[in-house]
């Protein structure tokens, strides 16, 4: 025996479906920020036991400081934070082998034969008041002015920017313009 | 000459594409949110700079908090100038940063106790005696591997 089947269509029901999408927009909103998280990187010195004064020849030091109101001072003379960026590369780079500059060391680097390395530090003193915005302003600099070196060098040795080498390349980059920053 | 009275239909309002203007929605909020850590007990404005680059949350990462102190008087004893110190989750009092620092880094499996980072996200108007205060705790945590937090906002400089 042959039962006729009536063909249904069967619709599901999409009522609910805006109820539950609804449900779980809620749920995301509130369990995550918009806020991304922007930062950059330090290491901080080993705290070394038998600590010994380091003798730095004082040419090799670029020394910032800032006081409790967030001025800026270059080894000692006050200047305007625009141009620190600036004294910065001159300071490391010392392209007329300035005496009071900083000292370079010739260094044997892969690739690359012998470099000259400086051996400058960036020195960031700051006051027990100075607030934190004024110390992480001249941090940018700092950072602004050491990236640009690295795409300096990466440009006229690998013929790009820093950001696009490889992980090795970048590698040497580091190694021959080495940001030293003490504090 | 009196005419009929219609009866009139009320028009029903079609739901069937509020689906997926809500599903659009919350994709978009899928896509550009990021999961909430921590519970921050402290206000944190952070200072602007512009040579920042993007973070991805990794479990090597700890973050550590200096801002305002919200609501809670019981707050007020981790406060020093109006400024309070928090790790990850808890409220701490400075000299608990080092020992709490130990204890989360022993947490981690081994191949990222290597990678242990801690994120400063400090207010802006925090005073450097504060901030180095801390910094000492770091170094004595042997936790050296740092990284400053700064907003990407389009700042005068």
């Amino acid at each position: 025996m042959l039962r006729g089947r009536r063909k249904v269509h069967h619709e599901i029901n999409a009522g609910s479906m805006a109820d539950i999408a609804f449900l779980m927009l809620v749920f995301f909103l509130l369990t995550s920020t918009l806020d991304r998280n922007y930062a950059f990187n330090r290491m901080l010195p080993a705290e070394d036991k038998n600590e010994q004064p380091q003798e730095a020849n004082k040419r090799n030091i670029l020394s910032l400081s800032l006081n409790a109101t967030g001025d800026l001072a270059i080894n000692g003379k006050t200047s305007e934070v625009s141009g620190l960026k600036d004294a910065i590369k001159t300071f490391i780079q010392n392209p007329a082998n300035d005496a009071t500059l900083s000292e370079k060391v010739e260094k044997p680097v892969k690739q690359l034969g012998k470099v000259p390395v400086s051996v400058g530090v960036v020195e960031i003193k700051t006051d027990d008041n100075t607030t934190y915005a004024a110390y992480i302003r001249i941090n940018d600099q700092v950072n602004k002015a050491f990236a640009e070196m690295k795409d300096q060098f990466a440009l006229k040795n690998f013929g790009a920017a820093y950001g696009l080498l490889d992980e090795f390349r970048r590698g040497i980059v580091d190694e021959c313009v080495p940001v030293s920053i003490s504090e | 000459m009196l005419r009929k009275r219609k009866t009139r239909a009320i028009p029903v309002i079609s739901t069937a594409s509020l689906t997926d203007i809500i599903f659009i929605l919350l994709f978009f909020f899928m896509v550009t949110s990021t999961i909430r850590l921590n519970t921050t007990h402290v206000k944190v404005q952070l200072p602007n700079a512009q040579s920042v680059d993007k973070r991805k949350d990794d479990p090597s990462v700890c973050y550590l908090y200096i801002g305002e102190p919200q609501g809670k008087a019981s707050l007020a004893q981790y406060s020093v100038d109006g400024m309070a110190v928090q790790l990850n989750d808890e409220m701490v009092t400075i000299n608990q940063i080092a020992a709490s620092l130990k204890s989360a880094r022993a947490k981690l499996p081994k191949y990222q106790q290597d990678k242990f980072t801690v994120s400063l996200k400090i207010h802006k108007d925090a005073k450097m005696k504060l901030v180095k205060a801390v910094k000492e705790q770091l170094k004595q945590a042997g936790a050296l591997r740092i990284d400053y937090a700064g907003s990407k906002a389009a700042s005068a400089l």
